[in-house]
């Protein structure tokens, strides 16, 4: 999906990963190995992770987003 | 490009891809198909169809599913970010991905390094060759792997 590619590629390209504490890029990678239609639904905000880190790291991602719009 | 450390490795076993087999097929052919119009001796028509007809046949044994690249059939990106490429006949060897490396929503081609042995290891992965899933990551880690080195 090609949403999934603009918002993670751009939350890298702005440095957000970077800016991820040490824990932080951990739930970053565990987020990449969900499947697609889930991810695109934490991203878009219309599902909230049950896993309070895991939200955390989704919030920075769709603020990342929404700042570079 | 492969020192940023990771949570958990990626395994990929990349699977033969129809849409490179066809894309392989119909160049090739596409390229013979337009050489017998051209105005060369009957000779050389022949011999360079010869050699796109062999190139035809090795790049298809060099499909995953088939051969594969170096006779590699799994790819596993280590925590530590170090490539352990494995063979059929279950030989491990260890490789660095080269900077030439390209990453691109509908293609991915990663270029391996591997020590004291000359040339690049390269696996074109189209998305067809593995799950959607796997294939996201691969290139979202790729691209996190080349903003590292971007930014040393």
């Amino acid at each position: 999906m090609l949403e999934l590619d603009d918002m993670l590629h751009g939350f890298l390209d702005r440095g957000g990963f970077d800016d991820l504490a040490e824990n932080e890029r951990d739930q970053f990678e565990n987020l990449l190995t969900c499947h697609d239609n889930l991810l695109l639904e934490y991203l878009m905000g219309r599902t909230v992770p049950a896993d309070p880190d895991t939200a955390n790291v989704v919030n920075k991602i769709r603020a990342a987003a929404q700042a570079a719009t | 490009m492969s020192s940023t450390k990771y949570a958990q490795p990626l395994r990929l076993q990349p699977e033969a891809s129809r849409i490179l087999i066809g894309l392989l097929i119909a160049g090739h052919l596409g390229a013979i198909a337009v050489l017998f119009p051209l105005d060369l001796s009957l000779l050389i028509k022949i011999t360079i169809a010869v050699v796109l007809l062999v190139s035809l046949v090795i790049a298809l044994r060099k499909q995953p599913g088939r051969m594969g690249e170096g006779g590699v059939q799994t790819l596993t990106w280590q925590t530590d970010g170090v490539w352990v490429l494995e063979t059929i006949g279950g030989e491990k060897m260890e490789a660095s991905l080269h900077e030439s490396t390209y990453v691109h929503p509908w293609l991915v081609v990663l270029n391996f390094r591997q020590e004291n042995k000359r040339g690049l290891l390269t696996f074109t992965l189209a998305p067809d060759a593995l799950d959607r899933e796997t294939f996201r990551e691969l290139r979202v880690r790729l691209k996190m792997a080349g903003n590292a080195e971007k930014g040393r």
